[in-house]
């Protein structure tokens, strides 16, 4: 990994490790909702998702189409080992980052 | 639900979002994502249409979709940009490990679009001709004509008066001028030049455009000792120092007179018809007489060509139809009739349109080659374009079938398979261009020597040519490489590894293709035979005097009244006739191959003729070895000769005297020279060019004013003879410059236009066929892999190499013959077309259509024997194991 994740794809990838078996763009469009308190736009996921999928991070694979989804399938996620990996990197340099920030000392 | 996991679209139903919103969204949706993320949008919807009702949903959904287009939009176009290289990294591969197939493919090509390149600049030349003049679709030439009945038709320039007459009678006439074109002779201080000189009225600039550096255009004619020099000229003069107000003599005809300097022209563009180095009053050039509408004489001496702008907006056939009425009157004699015609000068150039002669303008375009070079680039593109395809499909066939299968069966569909091709085709035609460019501009130079143009590869200029050429390459890349996209996109896998049955199926059209490849060759071929054999012809036919070894002097720079002063003629020739290898020697006002013009009206034949006449010395018949038919030649024995005699040739006789022409006075025949008799007749001869038919001359004595020696020399040494000469010459006429020529290289200087075309056709002829040979290979090898077993077999029974040359090749011989149906009469009615402009040419004999075919049949074979060489040379078993 040569280049430390954006927040977003930070995201993205943290609720599809806790989605587990259920990761696909609604319920990624949920979790992100709630933990950031922000109005998302759906259409402004997918581009990300694909790029970390293309970067291999992600993999995804076809659901079966439902009627209560127009016929159309479900995309499923799951995160790969790389995608672990640039992960926790990400977490580590963040640590890093914050390691002997003395600002709660102000307050 | 079941296996289809990409889904389909359901009919409209409760609870499913509004139906345009769902039309926008599968519209805008990326590739990609189509078979999911409407999917996503509709269950948010749904769960949103249960919690808050249908109000929210469908704003809710509306809000999203429209949110969503600009991620959407860039997303699709990430998309399309991966898609495209992932096409374009395979290209390269698949190039670059085929670099002998792929230099081939790309060089034909190139060389197609070189072709098409420089046409396309030629073209554009010739029909940018005189448009830098900024009224030129409202300038017309005032021609008039005589005729008694069809066959004695005359086109003719203007009476003097008829400009000035328009100018002033007729509004809808904004401006005339009169042009007459004259050798002068300007002497600025030491320094002594022939320049062309051009006579014209003051309104010159207002029917042109030839914009003035120096001086006023309104008033730089406006006295009749005021001359406008071109920006050549006067650097010549006067070098680097102030030209303006300063005094040059001028010598017209025989009157030296001094002029002031009123200003200095532009360099006057390439691509014009008219040209000066000086520009006169007309006064000077034509004489006070040029202000008269003519008598009876209709001797054409005086007449001047004509130039007028229209006022805007008026149409030239309302003015042309005032004529008859008007200027007409002054036209008509005996028993002939005259009209005035207008014609539009921007049509001049480029030779479309029937025009007689001009003495003025640049000589026009021979449209026939025009539309021949033309022509000729487009087959050799056609033909490097089927190349390209045949050479795309047959590698691709041979080679790549069973990397396509793989590819297929990994999932690769039809439409990637087929934009890869499409793809592979485009880069490769793109690189064509490229190269292309790169030839185009490589062989500008010879190009424009042998075009006799000065033309730029100006991509980026007007018009954006660039563009244009990128168009048409990635159209011909497009198309080359769908065909073989589409055929082997469109093949199952099973097929595909079977391979090689495959080749057969498609071949009807590669045929077809190198059916045309081969017609166009042999095309090309025989009228490049024809354009060569005609110029030969040219250089090499009987003009009907003697053009080896004589040397031509150039004497228009000495004056009459030198040459009378120091008795230049007799003492020169008396010098030079000392030498031994001087075997005679004559001079004459006119020049070989541009005896003046002049018109004579008949009075007792009722014809009305352009005769040309030629003053000369006696030795004329001698030195240049012309016959007599009739009659007799000058002779010091008659001194009335000196006055009164004439020798006509025959085609004079023909027109004017039939019968009994020795002995008859012209006077009889002619105003001019009244009271000469015609006292012989010479055998017809080319006084001009092959070009033009050999029209009725006179020929007088009058050796005072002499323009032109011919030297005919006893060729032993010609160097020592030269040298010889020109020492005699400076003797004689010291200061002067002694400037030569050979007549024969004369004449052949008058055929460089053939020379310059029939060398250019050919080369390109040669391009075409190399690239149709390619092609021929590229079957070849096809055929060669498709008989492979074939081939095994008939040599496991004794075949010899021959035969397997036999066994390939007469296929491509078959069709040689075919093409050589289709090209016979193409060839024939081009040939027909070229030929027709020379009044003097070869025989469309049938030799050199066979000649045409045997040349492509016995270069196919060559090609062919080079792959059937190599099939047959092969081991039989691996020939018989191939699969």
């Amino acid at each position: 990994m040569d280049r430390i994740l954006t927040r977003a794809e930070e995201f993205l990838i943290l609720a599809v490790l806790k989605l587990g078996d259920n990761a696909y763009p609604v319920s990624i469009f949920d979790e992100i909702g709630k933990a950031t308190g922000a109005s998302w736009t759906l259409g402004a996921i997918y581009f990300p998702l694909q790029r970390l999928e293309e970067k291999g991070l992600l993999t995804s694979i076809l659901g079966d189409p439902t009627s209560e989804r127009g016929g159309k399938s479900r995309r499923y996620y799951r995160i790969t080992g790389s995608g672990i990996e640039a992960l926790s990197a990400a977490r580590q340099a963040q640590d890093i980052m914050w390691q002997g920030v003395a600002w709660a000392r102000t307050k | 639900m079941g296996a289809n996991k990409i889904g389909v679209s359901l009919p409209d139903g409760p609870g499913r979002p509004p139906r345009l919103g769902r039309w926008i969204l599968s519209r805008i949706l990326p590739v990609p994502l189509k078979p999911t993320a409407s999917g996503d949008f509709e269950e948010l919807y749904r769960r949103i249409l249960a919690k808050d009702g249908a109000g929210k949903a469908v704003a809710w959904y509306w809000r999203q979709v429209l949110k969503s287009t600009p991620h959407f939009v860039f997303t699709e176009i990430h998309w399309r940009i991966t898609m495209i290289r992932n096409y374009l990294k395979l290209t390269l591969r698949n190039m670059r490990r085929r670099p002998g197939f792929t230099v081939v493919n790309i060089g034909g090509l190139s060389v197609g679009l070189a072709c098409c390149i420089l046409a396309f600049f030629f073209i554009r030349d010739e029909y940018s001709f005189d448009r830098f003049h900024t009224h030129i679709d409202r300038i017309y030439e005032v021609k008039s004509k005589i005729w008694r009945d069809e066959g004695s038709l005359i086109s003719l320039e203007t009476q003097g008066p008829v400009g000035p007459t328009l100018a002033a009678d007729y509004p809808e006439v904004e401006a005339a001028t009169r042009l007459a074109k004259i050798d002068v002779v300007v002497q600025a201080g030491e320094k002594v030049f022939l320049q062309a000189g051009l006579g014209a009225d003051p309104s010159f600039f207002n029917v042109f455009s030839f914009p003035l550096t120096r001086g006023d255009a309104a008033s730089a004619l406006g006295t009749p000792n005021s001359v406008v020099l071109s920006k050549k000229t006067a650097q010549l003069c006067f070098g680097s120092s102030d030209p303006m107000g300063q005094t040059i003599s001028i010598k017209i005809g025989n009157d030296t007179a001094p002029y002031k300097v009123a200003g200095i022209a532009e360099e006057i563009p390439a691509n014009s018809s008219l040209t000066f180095d000086v520009l006169l009053p007309i006064l000077r050039v034509k004489g006070p007489m040029i202000d008269q509408w003519k008598a009876e004489s209709g001797d054409s001496a005086l007449d001047a060509a004509c130039f007028i702008r229209l006022r805007e907006g008026v149409d030239a056939e309302s003015l042309a139809a005032k004529f008859p009425d008007t200027l007409d009157k002054h036209l008509g004699m005996g028993g002939y009739k005259g009209s005035h015609y207008l014609f539009p000068f921007a049509e001049y150039h480029r030779g479309v349109r029937d025009y007689s002669y001009s003495v003025i303008l640049k000589p026009r375009s021979s449209p026939v080659y025009s539309y021949l070079l033309t022509s000729i680039a487009l087959l050799v593109l056609l033909i490097a374009g089927f190349n390209f395809m045949n050479l795309s499909v047959g590698a691709a066939a041979a080679e790549r079938i069973k990397e396509i299968g793989m590819r297929k069966v990994l999932g690769a569909e039809q439409k990637n398979l087929f934009h890869q091709f499409r793809l592979e085709g485009i880069v490769m035609s793109l690189a064509a261009l490229a190269g292309g460019v790169g030839i185009a501009s490589a062989v500008l130079p010879v190009f424009n020597r042998f075009a006799g143009k000065s033309l730029r590869l100006d991509l980026i200029g007007p018009g954006w040519p660039l563009f244009a050429l990128v168009f048409l390459a990635v159209f011909l890349g497009a198309a080359a490489g769908s065909y073989p996209g589409w055929f082997l996109s469109r093949l199952r896998p099973t097929d595909l590894f079977r391979g090689n049955f495959l080749l057969g199926r498609r071949r009807g059209f590669s045929r077809v293709l190198l059916l045309f490849q081969f017609g166009i060759s042999i095309f090309l071929i025989i009228t490049t035979g024809f354009v060569y054999r005609q110029h030969r012809y040219l250089l090499q036919a009987n003009l009907g005097y003697n053009t080896e070894q004589i040397v031509v002097l150039d004497l228009r720079q000495l004056t009459p009244e030198f040459q009378i002063a120091a008795r230049f003629l007799p003492v020169l020739k008396s010098r030079l006739l000392g030498h031994p290898e001087v075997k005679s020697m004559s001079a004459a006002d006119s020049g070989m191959a541009q005896w003046s013009a002049r018109f004579v009206k008949g009075v007792a034949s009722q014809k009305v003729e352009i005769v040309r006449l030629n003053q000369v010395d006696p030795d004329f018949l001698d030195t240049l070895g012309l016959r007599l038919t009739e009659g007799r030649w000058f002779s010091a024995e008659f001194p009335s000769d000196e006055t009164d005699a004439v020798v006509v040739n025959e085609a004079f006789a023909r027109t004017f005297t039939p019968s009994q022409p020795v002995g008859k006075g012209l006077s009889e025949l002619f105003k001019y020279k009244a009271s000469a008799k015609i006292i012989g007749v010479v055998r017809d001869f080319h006084y001009e060019s092959l070009r033009q038919t050999i029209q009725p001359a006179m020929i007088s004595l009058g050796a005072n004013d002499v323009r032109w020696a011919y030297i005919r020399l006893d060729g032993k040494n010609l160097h020592q003879a030269l040298d010889m000469i020109e020492k005699e010459f400076k003797a004689v006429a010291p200061g002067h410059p002694f400037l030569f020529s050979f007549l024969d290289e004369d004449v052949a200087r008058q055929y460089e236009k053939e020379a310059r075309w029939s060398l250019m056709i050919s080369i390109v002829s040669l391009f075409a066929v190399l690239i149709a040979c390619s092609g021929v290979f590229a079957l070849a090898f096809q055929s060669s892999v498709r008989k492979t077993k074939e081939i095994g077999i008939r040599k496991v029974l004794g075949a010899s190499t021959p035969q397997i040359i036999g066994l390939l090749g007469s296929e491509f011989v078959r069709m040689a013959a075919a093409a050589s149906l289709l090209a016979w009469p193409a060839a024939f009615f081009a040939a027909h077309r070229i030929l027709a402009g020379y009044p003097y040419r070869i025989a469309l004999g049938p030799w050199m259509f066979v000649a045409g075919g045997a040349a492509v049949a016995v270069l196919t074979l060559a090609t062919v024997s080079l792959q059937a060489v190599r099939a047959a040379r092969m081991n039989t078993v691996d020939n018989l194991r191939h699969e």
